[in-house]
């Protein structure tokens, strides 16, 4: 009866409507469904699920949507909202406890909300028949339980949606899932969902963790594309196996119990490693990479050389296995990056190399080791790098007892006082800096610096090297 | 031009297609640029672009707009090709951070548009299949309605309420936990 009903004032609406409504045509509702879908997988979920009381033509549209993004902080402001009205209900003469237990109920509520909006969605919009899913759980309201909850939502989604209706009835998650995009943060992972994303999410192409904590052991994916994976708790993450995978982001996080990491992808074109060595004190190994465009290392605290951790000190055979990079930048190492002995590596492809933050104390070997080993060097930037020796103090001719230069501020007290009992050869010998006249004339190099000495830098360089063209060179100050 | 074959690559890079819209409006492009459609694409690769595309479904006005994004895009694409490959510029660092800024922000002018044509846009990218056109007018539709109310969204594109009251109220019943 009450279909009837519907279909009788359906009729109603779109024999007198039309065009003739006073705001002109309805382009919005006109669109075929599939770009209606298109338009709400931009909505978050909430948003899009309440679309369907705009009018009849809305009503079920949400149900197929393809991509599902459902967030914690969408109940943020509810939050707010409720807790006026409730507030306003019988808190008249409540003392201040009373308030806070108050507030209490109202953070539950706003969770229970949430609760009931992602089981609800994930329960309406099956899991395995959808592009793309993410699911935040971002800012530090969300209840200690939440945990486990969340735990259980993917559970259940794991156990229960499925492509196979049939199976799906019989409780077993036979079937694939479509899923290409997957993003979640602040969601607690264990082994089996990394399993279950191994053995049924064949389409997986994106994978995206932030925040998340993760007992999770082997990361395995036959379809992955991206793995980003930042700011993630590992518990002892000891594998990434991907032959597949393109671009590879780690992105600071923490791996317990001092696990080393083996990556083995040797497809990645693009990687980009930047943690504190501190945190990840079992080490990375990375096998070697043939296709690799871009990379960036970023070891924060390696500078520092104070621990025990085995991303400190010699990282050589890392180096080692991004190679064959086309563009490189290697950030925060200090002077023992490349171990004790001297040593030769191949850089054939490089092409972009970038030194920030580096320490190049070290008479330049560091940089002499990249200049000697990519003969196809274009160009060489050195950003905020430290350089402090006595020689360059002489070939400067600068008699000053600051015999050290700054190209980036990080203070380093201990030098100071060594530095002004170095003795000074009077002649000098450029031998220390062999390999710097290895700047070849159509190298570009820019110095980047904020304070301190960048423009001797550049003196002390022009001078080595009798090929360098000073029209090469840019120096950029920023602030 | 016309004639030269598709097994000619030399012929093809430079190669112009000629794109009419439904009002008979002639456009020449180039291949790349045209491209950017799959449509088009699959068009050149079964080698059916002999003497001009008709594309009934667009208006001169709107095929002109998909043409100035296509052409900016196709650069893009282009860039972005030499720098994983060639990399005839060593500085491709800055090249690339540069270029993603200008490509955005032509695209924020480029969905300066009234209404109309915001909707003309995504249907002429849903039909020539050009995915990146598509994604930016959609975003644009769904960013319009972010934070407002069914009331405002109806009122906003024109949508005419045809539920009874009885029939909104069911379904908000229905979908209470997204409106709580």
């Amino acid at each position: 009866m009450e279909l009837e009903e519907a279909f009788r004032s359906r009729g109603r609406t779109s024999g007198g409507g039309g065009g003739c409504s006073a705001g002109g045509p309805d382009r919005l509702s006109a669109l075929p469904d599939c770009l209606i879908h298109v338009i709400m997988s931009f909505m978050k979920s909430r948003q899009a699920v309440q679309t369907c009381v705009l009018s009849r033509r809305w009503r079920y549209l949400w149900h197929s949507v393809p991509c599902l993004d459902i967030g914690f902080d969408e109940f943020k402001k509810t939050l707010c909202a409720s807790g006026d009205s409730f507030g306003t209900g019988g808190n008249d003469n409540s003392g201040f406890n009373d308030n806070n237990k108050h507030k209490d109920k109202d953070e539950y509520k706003d969770w229970e909300n949430f609760e009931d909006f992602a089981v609800n969605m994930m329960l309406s919009c099956n899991i395995a028949q959808l592009d793309s899913f993410r699911l935040r759980v971002d800012g530090s309201r969300a209840p200690e339980f939440s945990n486990r909850q969340i735990a259980g939502w993917l559970r259940r989604a794991m156990k229960y949606c499925t492509l196979d209706p049939v199976s799906q009835r019989k409780g077993l998650s036979s079937g694939y899932w479509r899923l290409k995009r997957l993003h979640l943060c602040q969601v607690p992972l264990d082994n089996r969902f990394m399993k279950h994303v191994g053995s049924v999410c064949h389409s997986l192409e994106d994978l995206e963790l932030d925040s998340c904590t993760c007992e999770i052991q082997s990361i395995t994916s036959n379809s992955l594309k991206n793995l980003v994976l930042k700011d993630c708790r590992w518990h002892k993450l000891s594998d990434i196996t991907s032959p597949t995978l393109k671009t590879l982001v780690i992105d600071n996080g923490l791996n317990g119990d001092t696990c080393l990491l083996a990556i083995l992808a040797p497809a990645i074109s693009n990687l980009h490693l930047d943690v504190f060595v501190d945190d990840f004190s079992g080490g990375i190994s990375i096998n070697k990479v043939s296709s690799l465009a871009k990379a960036s290392i970023i070891l924060k605290g390696h500078i520092y050389e104070r621990t025990a951790s085995k991303l400190c000190g010699n990282q050589f055979k890392l180096l080692c296995s991004i190679s064959n990079a086309i563009s490189l930048v290697l950030a925060g190492v200090g002077t023992t990056v490349l171990g004790e002995e001297s040593r030769f590596q191949e850089f054939k492809n490089l092409r972009n190399l970038l030194l920030d933050n580096c320490d190049l104390s070290d008479n330049f070997r560091t940089l002499v080791f990249f200049l000697k080993s990519s003969s196809n060097l274009e160009k060489l930037t050195l950003q905020h790098c430290m350089v402090y020796c006595s020689l360059v103090f002489n070939l400067l001719n600068q008699h000053s007892s600051s015999s050290y230069i700054f190209l980036c501020f990080p203070q380093f007290p201990k030098y100071s006082k060594e530095i002004i009992k170095t003795p000074i050869p009077n002649k000098t010998s450029s031998s220390e800096f062999r390999g710097l006249d290895l700047l070849c004339e159509n190298l570009k190099v820019e110095i980047i610096y904020g304070y301190g000495y960048g423009p001797h830098l550049i003196q002390l360089l022009l001078r080595i090297s009798v090929n360098l063209s000073k029209n090469n060179i840019k120096l950029t100050r920023v602030k | 031009m016309a004639s030269a074959g598709s097994g000619d690559e030399k012929a093809a890079a430079a190669a112009m297609i000629t794109l009419i819209s439904s009002d008979n409006e002639k456009f020449e492009v180039t291949e790349a640029t045209a491209t950017l459609s799959q449509t088009i694409r699959h068009m050149i690769e079964d080698g059916c672009t002999d003497g001009g595309v008709p594309l009934p479904n667009v208006t001169s006005k709107i095929l002109a707009r998909v043409i100035e994004y296509c052409k900016k895009h196709a650069t893009a694409a282009a860039g972005e090709e030499g720098s994983s490959s060639s990399f005839s510029d060593a500085a491709f660092l800055e090249v690339d951070r540069a270029f993603l800024e200008e490509l955005e922000e032509f695209d924020d002018a480029f969905l300066e548009v009234d209404r109309a044509t915001l909707f003309d846009l995504i249907l002429a990218a849903n039909y020539l299949d050009i995915k990146g056109l598509l994604n930016l007018t959609c975003q644009k539709v769904a960013d319009s309605v972010k934070g407002k109310t069914p009331e405002q969204i109806r009122e906003m594109y024109n949508i005419v309420n045809d539920l009874t009251p009885e029939e909104e109220a069911e379904i908000r019943r229905e979908t209470q936990w997204a409106f709580e």
